[in-house]
């Protein structure tokens, strides 16, 4: 080999080795941005990277930054694309996973089952992890056969859902024995005797008050019969003043109801989604 | 031969080092005015500094930069993580000024405060203009007159009385108690609204209790006693404590609008005194 070849090939094995030290010097800041939470300048490097072509840096590493650092300020659907273009790395999986948590948030069950079951998991750890989102997504959807299948599919109980998994249970439980109340039968109590609809609905204070205004106006408008007749202008405001009251009363009592019951699957949902981030932040971080 | 190719070879490895290129990088999308961009490249150059005077050194400069695009919560956070141990006292001083500024611009005056104290301890010569203006308008802020008046007199270098009045007049401004404004309309209705500075809402509200209690009264003697308690005394009772603590808020409000044409009049003091000095020769 002549000398020149020689040096040539020493210079190029240098050059090698100064860009992949360049390109896990530019990883390391693109992780560090995101870290350190500075999602805004995280965007703009991204911007300035798209339009230099000198700087060497991976593109799915940025790709999921960005992507999670949107998952943090819960901008789901911007997550989702950025996650979606992740192709290969070290966070692969974890943005498979992370596709479907947002999804779970966007409430688009069917993309975050779809993108779970098509996911190559391979290690026990993640395979499991998986058997545990979905067993959690099919709750959402209020599907406890595929629920208990899912649940069983657990082969091993790790630390990180372990916790979760006993919540889930107890959330299935929960739902099952929950007797949804009736927003008609609230009416019909409150019509009958006002305030008692409200009490149904669990908001005793709310009952109380309404009684104790509603017989006082009544009280008022009797008096105003009695003493001054059914004709009487003073009958006639305390009478309305009473119907209109009564009549809300009742109204609101049904919807009392409604909103009691839609709370009450609201914090099931709430829980459940709860309990499906932690174990993958938990796993992965 | 060979001397030219490592030539070109070194030239081309200088081409792809970015380590301490990026402190200049970023000098100069601040001269272009790329403020996003140059913010970026200066927290490159903050994670990659390997001493702590560089470290301090572009964290200053990336804090200059919010302060010049205006940003102020991000210089002040830029600002807060410099590392202290450092630094010389010259520069200590003018750390906690600048931190007193951010904090005062996002109105933040208890941290603007706090660091203002430190800057006083350890500022060995006179404080500069900026900082006698800034401490004019905290103090001002913090309703704290007379330590903003010496501050005035400090910055303008000027004994004259113009600024005197403006300041005496200030310290007689009267301060309306809530409390007192509150007791006031338990004593008599709508009372408390008039020493708050609304004479009118305090005879509205004067009238409408009054109505109420005419219309219990004319019940009772009427025979419809129901009527007569529920409508006009609870009425009665809801526009008497609800009349009374609104007076209280009205007070407090009354307050604020004082101190604020306080500090406005002491903010055209300070406009004055710039135009003086932009046409002295």
């Amino acid at each position: 080999m002549s000398i020149i070849s020689k040096t040539l090939f020493s210079f190029l094995l240098i050059l090698i080795a100064h860009l992949s030290y360049g390109q896990n010097q530019e990883n390391d800041f693109i992780e560090y941005l995101y870290k350190s939470k500075k999602y805004q300048q995280l965007k703009v490097y991204e911007k300035h990277l798209e339009q230099v072509d000198t700087i060497q840096y991976d593109s799915d590493l940025l790709l999921f930054f960005i992507g999670k650092s949107f998952y943090d300020q819960q901008k789901y659907d911007s997550s989702i694309n950025y996650l979606k273009r992740v192709k290969d790395g070290d966070h692969y999986l974890e943005s498979k996973f992370l596709i479907g948590l947002n999804s779970v948030f966007v409430d688009d069950l069917k993309t975050a089952k779809e993108v779970l079951d098509s996911s190559g998991f391979r290690t026990d750890e993640m395979m499991n992890l998986k058997y545990f989102e979905l067993s959690g997504i099919s709750l959402l959807d209020r599907d406890f056969k595929s629920y208990n299948e899912f649940n069983n599919q657990i082969f091993k109980n790790y630390y990180f859902f372990q916790k979760e998994r006993e919540s889930l249970q107890q959330i299935e439980n929960d739902l099952k024995s929950y007797n949804e109340k009736s927003p008609f039968l609230a009416g019909l109590y409150s019509a009958i005797l006002p305030g008692a609809g409200k009490f149904y609905a669990g908001k005793k204070g709310q009952g109380i008050y309404s009684f104790v205004i509603s017989s006082l106006l009544a009280l008022q408008a009797y008096e105003s019969y009695q003493k001054a007749g059914p004709k009487s202008g003073r009958f006639i405001i305390y009478g309305s003043l009473f119907s209109l009251f009564h009549i809300g009363n009742v109204w609101s009592s049904a919807l009392s109801v409604k909103k009691y019951n839609d709370e009450f699957y609201e914090a099931v949902d709430y829980r459940i989604k709860l309990d499906l981030r932690i174990p993958i932040s938990r796993f992965f971080d | 031969m060979i001397i030219a190719l490592s030539l070109t070879c070194v030239s081309l490895l200088v081409g792809f080092s970015t380590k301490g290129q990026e402190i200049k990088i970023a000098d100069s999308l601040l001269a272009a005015r790329n403020f996003e961009l140059a913010s970026v490249y200066y927290e490159k150059a903050i994670f990659h500094a390997d001493n702590p005077k560089d470290y301090n050194s572009y964290l200053r400069k990336q804090a200059d930069l919010y302060k010049k695009v205006k940003k102020f919560d991000k210089s002040a956070e830029a600002l807060e993580r410099i590392n202290k141990s450092n630094l010389t006292t010259l520069e200590k001083s003018d750390l906690f000024y600048q931190l007193s500024f951010s904090y005062f611009m996002i109105d933040n005056y208890a941290k603007s405060y706090f660091n203002w104290l430190q800057y006083e301890i350890i500022v060995s010569q006179d404080p500069s203009e900026d900082a006698l203006l800034l401490k004019t308008l905290l103090f001002a802020k913090l309703e704290k007159w007379k330590e903003s008046q010496n501050a005035f007199l400090a910055y303008t270098k000027d004994s004259s009385n113009s600024s005197q009045e403006v300041f005496s007049a200030i310290e007689k401004i009267k301060k309306k108690s809530p409390e007192k404004a509150e007791n006031l309309s338990y004593i008599i209705p709508g009372a408390g609204q008039v020493y708050a500075g609304k004479p009118l809402r305090g005879l509205t509200s004067f009238a409408i209790q009054g109505g109420l209690l005419a219309f219990a009264a004319y019940n009772f003697f009427n025979g419809y006693y129901f009527s007569g308690t529920f409508t006009g005394v609870s009425l009665f009772y809801v526009f008497y404590m609800g009349g009374a603590r609104h007076a209280g808020y009205l007070a407090e409000e009354y307050n604020k609008t004082q101190n604020e044409k306080a500090y406005n009049l002491i903010n055209d003091l300070i406009r004055e005194h710039k135009k003086r000095a932009i046409n002295r020769p």
